[in-house]
């Protein structure tokens, strides 16, 4: 099975049907990663998916073939919801509201049979999301490409273009903090 | 791992260690890490992926020639990118002394002794194939270890790269050699360094990959190949008693399959995740 990186590396040289492996791949994982980036916004987190992996197809010329795909990726997509925060007229809208009923029953495990239980799931995950849109931005991206989308710490790095010790630190300090609120909401 | 701790519990536990580098600390945030675990995200639906690869198809590249994909596909970039991590130093050092080498043997050509180019050309390739290991090559070594290229394919491309190189220089050495002297013939002088060539890079890419320092592994190259120097040139008789002669014909085969160990060697170790992590202290 080819790996990313050359997947990337022939979309770089105009074949289609790389590119189709390549986004069936990573469309779910990376609407995952930018669904928690937003809070819980599924509308959102769908638009600036298919913004992150247009950016990725304009951009593939920049690609240097070893470098890990992932990152890269990634990188785009870090970047792009940043972009979004930074927008005022997006900071103060209705996606602050996050989750609503219909994202909460998107959070709930599908095979989840009572009414009950999906409520319960989706107030867990709501007071989840709610802790994990508390933290500083940049906790709050290492934590979700770590604990999430399970990146190693090597691919955090590359993706958040920061050194691996201070990828550990913001982890540690994005869990403490995490803790910290569960506690205080016992 | 206890009774009643998952596998995924023990993984868990293993991650957080490594994000923490306390397993106190991991104990007391493995609960944080599972909670955030309800959180799930949503799948995109059965159309949505087919719908996003046709709106990004309009927008891929158009289809580059044939040169273009050779000149791009992954053999040559890997290559490419490991040029530009090689140091500058060793192309221009390398290709100077083997000049001089030649200069010297056209300027002091005597057919019954041993000739210059033919004792530089290994020694050459020993000291530029000693230097594609280190903490000098590799600053950027966290994005390397995250990179899918296996560490061993990375040394071995610099390892084609400068023995390549010198390689080169040494047959246009010779070839010109053989052009100006009419009584030298090519390939006989290429056989007689190309096999202590291939030894002494491959015992130098050793000694760098285990010592985990260029310059000691050059030194001991310089030092080795000094000794056979003498022998060739008749300089320490002394010198015979201890130190094969590597240059004589019978000793080839014998080089080629010690080139061939010990570059194997050297890439097994040079391939082990610990020592990278034994340089990454050195840094």
């Amino acid at each position: 099975m080819p790996t990313d990186e050359q997947l990337a590396l022939r979309v770089q040289q105009g074949h289609a049907s790389e590119l189709a492996e390549l986004v069936e791949r990573h469309h779910s994982p990376l609407l995952g990663f930018l669904y928690r980036m937003t809070g819980g916004d599924r509308a959102l987190a769908e638009d600036l998916t298919q913004e992150a992996f247009l950016r990725a197809l304009r951009a593939i010329g920049q690609y240097r073939y070893p470098r890990p795909f992932k990152p890269w990726l990634y990188a785009i997509a870090t970047n792009l919801a940043r972009d979004h925060y930074k927008r005022a007229e997006t900071r103060y809208t209705a996606h602050a509201a996050a989750l609503d009923d219909d994202s909460a029953m998107d959070m709930a495990d599908p095979d989840t049979p009572l009414p009950e239980e999906a409520w319960l799931a989706g107030a867990e995950a709501r007071h989840v999301a709610a802790m994990v849109k508390m933290l500083p931005d940049h906790q709050r991206e290492a934590l979700i490409l770590r604990y999430y989308q399970n990146l190693s710490l090597n691919e955090i790095a590359g993706a958040l273009d920061v050194p691996v010790g201070t990828v550990k630190s913001r982890l540690s300090l994005g869990l403490r903090r995490l803790r910290e609120m569960m506690e205080l909401e016992q | 791992m206890t009774q009643s701790q998952t596998p995924k519990d023990e993984e868990l536990r293993a991650k957080l260690i490594e994000d923490t580098g306390s397993p106190e600390e991991a104990e007391r945030l493995a609960p944080v890490v599972r909670r955030l675990q309800s959180w799930s995200a949503p799948k995109p639906g059965p159309t949505a992926t087919v719908k996003l690869i046709a709106r990004l198809e309009a927008e891929i590249p158009n289809p580059q020639s044939p040169i273009t994909n050779l000149l791009s596909s992954w053999p040559i970039l890997l290559l490419r990118a490991q040029l530009r991590v090689v140091r500058g130093e060793i192309w221009a050092a390398s290709a100077l002394v083997m000049t001089l080498g030649l200069l010297v043997t056209l300027a002091t050509y005597s057919a019954a002794e041993a000739w210059p180019l033919v004792l530089v050309a290994p020694l050459v390739a020993a000291t530029g194939v000693a230097f594609i290991y280190g903490p000098d090559v590799d600053p950027a070594l966290e994005i390397e270890l995250a990179t899918p290229v296996p560490p061993r394919l990375v040394l071995l491309a610099r390892l084609a790269l400068v023995f390549g190189f010198n390689l080169i220089i040494g047959l246009a050495a010779s070839l010109i050699l053989s052009l100006a002297r009419a009584e030298v013939a090519f390939w006989p002088l290429v056989s007689t360094w190309l096999a202590p060539l291939s030894f002494l890079s491959a015992l130098a890419f050793l000694l760098t990959v285990f010592t985990v320092n260029s310059t000691t592994s050059a030194m001991i190259s310089l030092l080795g190949w000094a000794f056979q120097s003498l022998r060739q040139l008749g300089g320490l008789k002394a010198v015979a008693w201890f130190m094969p002669d590597l240059m004589a014909a019978s000793a080839r085969p014998w080089l080629w399959a010690l080139a061939l160990l010990l570059a194997a060697l050297a890439l097994w170790l040079g391939g082990r995740e610990e020592r990278w992590l034994l340089r990454r202290e050195n840094f």
